[in-house]
């Protein structure tokens, strides 16, 4: 009987541990406040989720009247709520609900005014004089709006006029960004705004710990984030930063902290727009200041909250690279670099590499994997016509040093403006930073993908591709298809993470090894390894592949030189899969491989993309698209799978491979809403333009208010400036694999 | 500061004694009764405002802004929404007045600016009081619009916070997750087996190969670990734990979920597409979806309690408010 005994619980013991497999990642959060997720599971599953997302605590959405907070904004994710957002005239009318919860999230608000939104929100019971401010007045926006302000025009002018002058005030007119007066002009004000941030940083982390589910149901996990907004002069250096758990730091390190000269003293305006240095060169902000803040505050443990996790962590993640391309001098030479730029030592690239393992690949504000322009019939440092997708003029375009209405051509933009470039960029840098401890070399830009939203309006997570868009940034573009540069934007996508349960530490460590992916705003889901011939058979998609290819290669974001090489081995093999999103049922049509490698000898960089599976629309045997009413007229497929091998494969180029798939054409939600709305229709263009003209001469006072919503319906891939694509196909960009040469 | 005693009907009185909102008011009348008696001896009342005047202009003016969004005029509900916003707008104002919000230094500062800005003699001194009393004097005060818009937002945050900064019991608590039970619920989960028949393996074959595996099923009457076997080994486990529709839906997909909710427990049912390929299921447990217990979610309740009882005590002044007041459209 004893024995029987022993036995049972021995079984126990084992049925439990089997039941209960050890983590493959770090836990930081203590068992007993996070208890492993119920559906683990080993073979990992797709997270989608959202790492960029704003609220009303963002000063710039405070300006467009937008009232939702952090909470709202995790309640509307999980399909528990909806929101109510600013209408045209900034009165708060328009109700929206999510389509479909999302699994995790992280709100992203502009960490730098948060002293001044609180202030200006009175979050602290703030000094009355600083609570109605002019800044105050110009973030909280309300002064502006509906019933207040009789005219619209004169509502939209003031609302623009606050944003213009809270960003030339605060956030980068030059190479430094600062606080604003309310928060700098005196002892007491630097106090009061110490205490307001500490505050809303306060709100924001609540938020997170109230959403995130610590049952083992796991039904939602939420992070805790905040963006640093570096703009010098104007280009995109932003960065998102996630943490880990909820022990994280206690002063946000921010933009501020970047600067060159952090808030000089107001009372005196800067003599200069950029900072020199002694050889006359312009100094740009330092994202290192930022990632050794980090260290030292989070990583180091110097300041951070209380919490339950064992330890602070983070990473940060850059975003926008089409519109952060730089600054130029007339002389062509960079005033302000852009925000890829090559590490200026070893130290500095390994610096890098660590802290910013992902990039944001897409977003509201337009596509950052390349750019081919069908105006010009030509690309940045591309030829691949798939990178025609959702392209931004009007932001991008100045960034560019290109001012005015035309189009900007490819030439105006900074090469390193585009994610793919980036990449390319660094496999050829890496030679520069060898030493004796990196005999290989580091490339500092080898980043996986996440795709984001950057609304502004606190919708965690939807993309409605159709006429229900509200804009993403409050009043500002609810109704989206007045002007051109709100047209040119789009709804946003997902970041899918692959990991073992729905947990802070599962999908953050996801992120950390790039087994991520993102989404132009579908639900669509892609597996993608890779191995060495050898050990990969090519019938590998009839077979249970994953745990296979778990265990005889690397997933999305991994290193093929990591894996053991067999003697036999000769090429890379890898094995890419995709799944239609089965809500939205629009159709696979291809999938691509992108390969990017140097030739060691020239440091040239190259490109290939090679079509692997589905049908090759560039061989024109991809049939139908859309009718002229939307129809879909494409059969395409709801599942693909293929295994290629790199027949091209030479073991001393540095390369890297990612997964495009590409779904079967379908109208755009501006096409949708013009349709819908006004009676244009973008895919007749003559009539589209014809039909446009007749309403704003018309005699009906409805027809010309319809002119002026639709204004921009009539844009397409020919028009000359804010060029916008009546018809799409969205798509998933796979986190590239790595290959490096051994030395 | 707010005036939570103003209760001046009995049909009000009856309408508050059967919401929670109660509680607060009785709470607020002593604690906040004091202050407000020394509010209106600090700031003398410009005389009780009894009349509420809407300028036709007004609702003309948000007629045309509605139409500017919606390509359409109000229908009746929607004009009479916005005429009712309108006068909460001027309610609020006058309230603000009543308590005097009017007084405060940074409206103060604001009407001495506009006092000085048309200012005869603009380079005499003055101090900042008389500037601002110049100003209400000859009513700047009614026409700057950035001076309503504080004077509102601040009677409608004093009207709000007098709720939010409370501490409610759990007998409220529960009350309200009893009457809410919506807003905290759980959901049902489903526990399963099921057998995979992978699209890239059988393809168009795959519906056929799962009819035939389950007529093998049902025929040798095979338990579910026979049965597990005949499946194609996949990478989703045969065996899945209790899950609510979202994770099944992230596992198979939404058409799978809304299949399987038509089978009968314990029984082999299929063939059941999703995006991976054909599946025979066997259910193996329903739970219903619950609400937790209140000490799992005392915190949640006690956000949506507050900000439920701030919006209908806030609704509440207002009507209290709007009964003072002769609103009459010009």
């Amino acid at each position: 009987m004893k024995k029987t005994y022993i036995l049972l619980t021995g079984l126990l013991i084992a049925d439990y541990a089997m039941a209960k497999p050890k983590p493959p990642f770090e836990v930081t959060e203590p068992e007993a406040t996070r208890p492993r997720c119920a559906n683990y599971d080993v073979n990992r599953k797709p997270y989608f989720g959202e790492t960029h997302l704003h609220t009303g605590l963002s000063f710039d959405a405070s300006t467009r009247f937008v009232n939702t907070r952090p909470n709202q904004a995790y309640d509307f994710a999980k399909a528990k709520g909806s929101l109510t957002l600013p209408d045209a005239n900034g009165a708060q009318t328009v109700n929206v609900v999510i389509d479909r919860a999302l699994d995790w999230g992280a709100v992203t608000d502009h960490s730098e005014f948060f002293g001044e939104m609180g202030v200006c929100k009175d979050y602290i019971n703030s000094k009355p004089e600083a609570r109605y401010s002019l800044e105050c007045q110009l973030l909280n926006g309300d002064n502006w709006t509906y019933a207040a302000i009789p005219n619209n025009d004169t509502q939209y002018e003031f609302s623009g006029l606050g944003f213009q002058m809270l960003v030339s005030q605060g956030l980068g007119p030059a190479s430094f960004n600062k606080h604003l007066p309310v928060c700098t002009s005196s002892a007491d004000n630097r106090e009061q705004c110490d205490a307001a941030e500490a505050a809303v940083w306060g709100e924001i982390r609540q938020a997170a710990e109230d959403a995130y589910d610590r049952t083992p149901n796991c039904t939602f996990t939420s992070f805790n984030a905040y963006e640093v907004t570096s703009t010098p002069s104007g280009t995109t250096w932003h960065r998102n930063v996630i943490f880990r758990n909820d022990r994280v730091v206690a002063k946000p390190i921010t933009a501020i902290d970047m600067a060159v000269e952090p808030n000089p003293d107001v009372q005196k305006a800067p003599a200069i727009f950029w900072t020199f240095d002694s050889n006359g060169n312009s100094v740009p902000p330092k994202p290192e200041n930022l990632w050794n803040g980090l260290d030292w505050s989070c990583l180091q443990g110097h300041d951070t909250t209380p919490g339950t996790a064992t330890r602070c962590d983070v990473l940060t993640i850059p975003h926008n690279t089409n519109i952060g391309g730089g600054v130029k001098a007339p002389n062509g030479s960079f005033l302000i670099p852009p925000s890829f730029y090559p590490p200026g030592n070893t130290a500095l690239a390994e610096q890098r590499a660590n802290w910013e393992p992902l990039v944001e690949i897409f977003q509201v504000k337009g596509s950052s994997e390349c750019r081919f322009d069908p105006r010009a019939q030509a690309g940045v440092l591309t030829t691949d016509e798939f990178c025609n997708f959702e392209l931004l003029d009007g932001l991008g375009a100045p960034s560019a040093g290109v001012n005015g209405n035309t189009a900007p051509s490819p030439s105006d933009f900074s090469p390193n403006a585009f994610v793919r470039n980036v990449w390319k960029d660094g496999l050829s840098l890496a030679d520069n930073y060898k030493d004796a401890a990196h005999p290989k070399g580091i490339n500092p830009f080898k980043m996986g993908v996440v795709s984001g939203s950057d609304a502004h309006t606190g919708v965690l997570g939807w993309h409605p591709e159709n006429r229900t868009w509200p804009g993403h940034a409050g009043y500002d573009d609810a109704i989206p298809t007045r002007s051109g540069s709100a047209t040119e934007n789009n709804t946003g996508g997902y970041t899918v993470a692959w990991a073992e349960e729905n947990s802070r530490d599962a999908i953050f460590a996801a992120m950390k090894r790039k087994e991520t992916y993102g989404t132009s705003g579908t639900r669509s889901i892609v597996r993608f390894f890779a191995g060495w011939d050898a050990n990969m058979p090519s019938d590998l998609c009839a077979k249970n592949f994953v745990p296979y290819a778990y265990q005889n290669g690397v997933p999305m974001g991994g290193e093929l030189d990591a894996l053991p090489k067999p003697t036999n081995a000769k090429k890379p093999r890898f094995i890419v899969a995709a799944w239609k999103d089965d809500m939205i049922n629009t159709p696979l049509q291809q999938i691509q491989i992108i390969k990017g490698w140097v030739d060691p000898a020239t440091q040239q960089t190259y490109e290939e993309v090679v079509h692997v599976a589905g049908d090759d629309a560039a061989a024109g045997d991809a049939p139908g698209g859309v009718d002229t009413q939307c129809h879909k007229l494409a059969t395409g497929y709801d599942q693909l799978c293929k295994v290629w091998t790199d027949k091209n494969f030479n073991p001393k180029q540095r390369a890297f491979y990612y997964a495009r798939v590409l779904e079967t054409p379908v109208c755009r939600w501006s096409t949708d809403m013009c349709q819908a709305n006004y009676g244009l229709n973008p895919l007749k263009p003559a009539q589209c333009k014809n039909t446009l003209n007749q309403l704003r001469a018309s005699d009906n006072p409805e027809d010309r208010q319809k002119a002026v919503n639709g204004a921009a319906c009539c844009n397409n891939e020919t028009s000359k400036f804010n060029i916008v694509q009546p018809v799409i196909q969205e798509r998933a960009w796979t986190s590239p694999i790595w290959y490096e040469p051994a030395q | 500061m707010d005036f939570p005693d103003m209760v001046r009907t009995r049909a009000i009185i009856v309408e508050a004694l059967r919401k929670p909102a109660l509680h607060f008011l009785i709470l607020g009348t002593f604690l906040y009764g004091g202050e407000a008696y020394y509010k209106t001896r600090v700031y003398p009342s410009p005389g009780s405002p009894k009349q509420v005047v809407i300028p036709h202009y007004e609702i003309e003016k948000a007629r045309q802004e509605f139409f500017a969004v919606n390509n359409r005029l109000p229908d009746a509900r929607e004009q009479a929404a916005m005429n009712s916003a309108l006068v909460d707008n001027e309610v609020l104002y006058q309230y603000a007045l009543y308590l005097g919000l009017n007084s405060q230094p940074v409206v103060q500062r604001r009407l001495a600016q506009i006092a000085a800005f048309v200012e005869e003699n603009p380079d005499e001194a003055k101090s900042m009081e008389t500037l601002a009393s110049q100003a209400q004097r000859i009513g700047l005060q009614e026409g700057d619009l950035v001076v309503r818009r504080m004077m509102i937002d601040g009677a409608r945050r004093l009207i709000r916070a007098g709720i939010l900064a409370r501490l409610p019991d759990d007998e409220l608590l529960q009350a309200y997750l009893k009457e809410n039970p919506g807003q905290f619920q759980r959901p049902g989960k489903t526990r399963l087996i099921q057998l995979t028949f992978n699209a890239f393996v059988h393809g168009k074959d795959a519906e056929a190969k799962a009819n035939e595996v389950l007529s093998k099923i049902r025929k040798n009457a095979l338990s579910p670990e026979q049965a597990v076997r005949l499946g194609d080994d996949f990478w989703i486990d045969s065996s899945i734990p209790l899950a609510t529709d979202q994770e099944l839906m992230r596992d198979f997909d939404q058409g799978f979920v809304m299949a399987i909710k038509a089978i009968p427990l314990n029984l082999w049912s299929g063939p059941v597409k999703s995006r991976y390929g054909q599946h025979l299921v066997l259910i193996q447990e329903r739970t219903s979806s619950y609400v937790p217990a209140l000490d799992e979610i005392r915190k949640e309740v006690k956000q949506r309690l507050l900000q439920k009882l701030a919006d209908e005590w806030l609704a509440l002044r207002l009507q209290q408010l709007k009964q003072e007041f002769q609103v009459r459209v010009q």
